[in-house]
């Protein structure tokens, strides 16, 4: 499979857009990453999740070679990530967590230097952006507001079309109509086979585009999963109405929790795959269920939590 | 080795900067050329110059005893080693060396420049390119001055091109002075540090220069000095280029200029 990439064409040799192994980053004392392991797969969306601090820029500076791991593998598009880096960032986008760019430049001139160092050729693509995004390129960067500085960031990371988007918190400063586009723009790279890293804190934004999400904490990764796979461990509500009041004097499952009786009713949470849920109900004499989706708030806030030492 | 968009960028970006510091040099050098030409050295000024402290500052300033070189040439000389044009030539190139590597990462501009698919080698290559591009033209620009103020003062056997080679050695100073702010930058994550570092090496060249001529004992020191290697008056003298002296200052010119490199292109570039 071949992709345009600027004005290069390269083989894709690789199923994982981005492997790290035992990926490690010391400075001085203070250890920011501590053996990472992560593997991003080829034409997904990505999310890199974690408090602040805990190690995402860190990780996402080392795969585009601004910062050299201590130890451990990085790898991107099948290339060692600081020996190869030039030959990476021909096929990334990038897009760093505080947008700075040059104050004096109006937003064309900034991007025609960025069209002109990769090679020209990006020039329907810069108009076509900037369109899809609203901004006036015309006007001088020191008198755009941070809303637009992060879209020009963002045309520039999105510019050449890339193999491989790495985007630390894009969303950031954008108003919500911005954000869909830019959601758009992610979901069609993806859907050609393009690859998108993103960090985030929004969990609602991760929840509605990611294929996976990796959970990063004290620069160690302590979740790995697909959304679908961590929707099945998330916490339902869900209402029961029963007949019996007797009901409870059974024996509940682990999984259930959080009991509150009213009008008959039952609310509780269920932690858990929801098949076992109604392998319960359906020994209980209920009259009516509602089934909630699953909210993720609480499992990431478990992880995001510093006292909680172990994986929920 | 260089990247013409980055190249083609940064001489634009200080392009300002050049022409307003090149307009500055050009009026200050005519003015100083008219002022020395049109009115006579006089025996005051001859009386001035043979004070031994004066006579020595100024042997070890121009390399050789000033008395001997009271010629048209020797005296227009002057113009590139007067205070005021190294405070321009200087504040010029470590205002563009240090705003290109240490600049970038202190206003956080680095990610946007290191994530393009320049290697890190063309990007510092190029960086010095087009100090070298714009700070050489600057010290022609003081050839140009002493050329333009010897015709308006009417001086007479002004050897323009002797001053030539006095240019030259002025360009190869420059060239070290460069170097080393640029190897100084690409160490530093703040610009401050990279002009502080840079001005230090400065200070101490001028000052070493002034107690050399007070103390003999620091003559163990003047290589170090990079004003040692450049003796215009002896250039002047001779008529003919010290090469020696042009080959210490090339030869340190690589040498920061290869730190330089190997640093930048090591180094991590941290979030700002």
């Amino acid at each position: 499979m071949t992709l345009p990439t600027g004005s290069v064409w390269i083989e894709m040799s690789s199923a994982l857009a981005i492997e790290a192994t035992g990926l490690t980053k010391q400075y001085g004392e203070m250890r920011a990453l501590g053996g990472v392991n992560l593997r991003v797969p080829t034409g997904s969306i990505f999310g890199f999740l974690g408090p602040n601090g805990a190690g995402k820029t860190t990780a996402m500076r080392i795969f585009v070679g601004l910062l050299r791991a201590t130890g451990g593998d990085a790898r991107v598009l099948g290339l060692d990530a600081w020996h190869d880096s030039r030959a990476i960032r021909v096929q990334v986008g990038y897009l760093p967590g505080d947008v700075r760019l040059y104050e004096w430049m109006s937003g064309r001139r900034l991007l025609a230097f960025c069209n002109r160092a990769r090679g020209g050729g990006c020039e329907a693509e810069i108009a076509r952006l900037t369109m899809r995004f609203d901004l006036d390129i015309n006007r001088v960067i020191r008198n755009y507001s941070r809303g637009m500085k992060q879209k020009l960031g963002l045309i520039a990371a999105l510019m050449h079309r890339p193999r491989l988007l790495i985007l630390d918190e894009p969303t950031t400063a954008l108003d919500p109509l911005v954000q869909q586009t830019l959601y758009v723009e992610l979901r069609a790279a993806a859907a050609e086979g393009r690859t998108v890293l993103f960090s985030s804190h929004t969990l609602a934004e991760v929840e509605s585009l990611c294929d996976r999400v990796a959970i990063i904490r004290g620069g160690r990764i302590i979740e790995d999963s697909t959304i679908d796979a961590l929707q099945r461990r998330a916490v339902r509500r869900v209402e029961l109405r029963i007949a019996n009041s007797e009901w409870h004097k059974r024996t509940t499952p682990t999984a259930w929790s959080g009991i509150e009786s009213r009008d008959g009713s039952v609310i509780g949470t269920w932690k858990g795959e929801v098949r076992e849920l109604l392998s319960w109900l359906a020994g209980l004499p209920v009259d009516d269920v509602v089934i909630g989706a699953p909210d993720l708030e609480d499992l990431f806030a478990a992880y995001y939590h510093i006292n909680a030492g172990a994986a929920p | 080795m260089i990247d013409f968009p980055f190249l083609r960028r940064t001489l634009r970006d200080y392009a300002g900067l050049w022409l307003a510091t090149a307009a500055i040099l050009f009026i200050f050098v005519n003015l100083f050329m008219y002022a020395i030409h049109a009115t006579p050295i006089g025996q005051q000024g001859a009386d001035f110059l043979k004070l031994p402290f004066i006579r020595r500052i100024l042997t070890v300033m121009l390399g050789t005893d000033p008395l001997e070189m009271l010629t048209a040439t020797g005296i227009s000389a002057f113009a590139f080693t007067h205070p005021l044009t190294w405070t321009l030539l200087i504040v010029f190139g470590l205002t563009m060396t240090s705003g290109m590597i240490a600049g970038e990462m202190d206003r956080g501009t680095m990610d946007l420049l290191a994530t393009l698919p320049i290697s890190r080698t063309r990007l510092f290559n190029t960086a010095g390119l087009a100090t070298i591009c714009l700070l050489i033209p600057l010290c022609w620009v003081v050839w140009l001055g002493v050329k333009s103020g010897a015709t308006i003062a009417k001086a007479e056997g002004v050897r323009m091109d002797v001053l030539v080679r006095v240019t030259w050695h002025l360009c190869a100073v420059c060239v070290v002075i460069a170097s080393f702010s640029s190897a100084v930058s690409a160490m530093c994550p703040r610009r401050g540090t990279a002009v502080a570092a840079s001005f230090f090496l400065v200070f101490y060249a001028f000052v070493l220069n002034v107690l050399r001529a007070l103390w003999s004992g620091l003559d163990l020191l003047k290589w170090t000095d990079f004003l040692y290697y450049y003796p215009t008056m002896q250039v002047v003298r001779q008529e003919a280029y010290q090469w020696w002296d042009m080959g210490v200052l090339a030869t340190a010119s690589i040498v920061w200029w290869g730190i330089g490199l190997v640093v930048f292109s090591r180094r991590d570039i941290p979030a700002r």
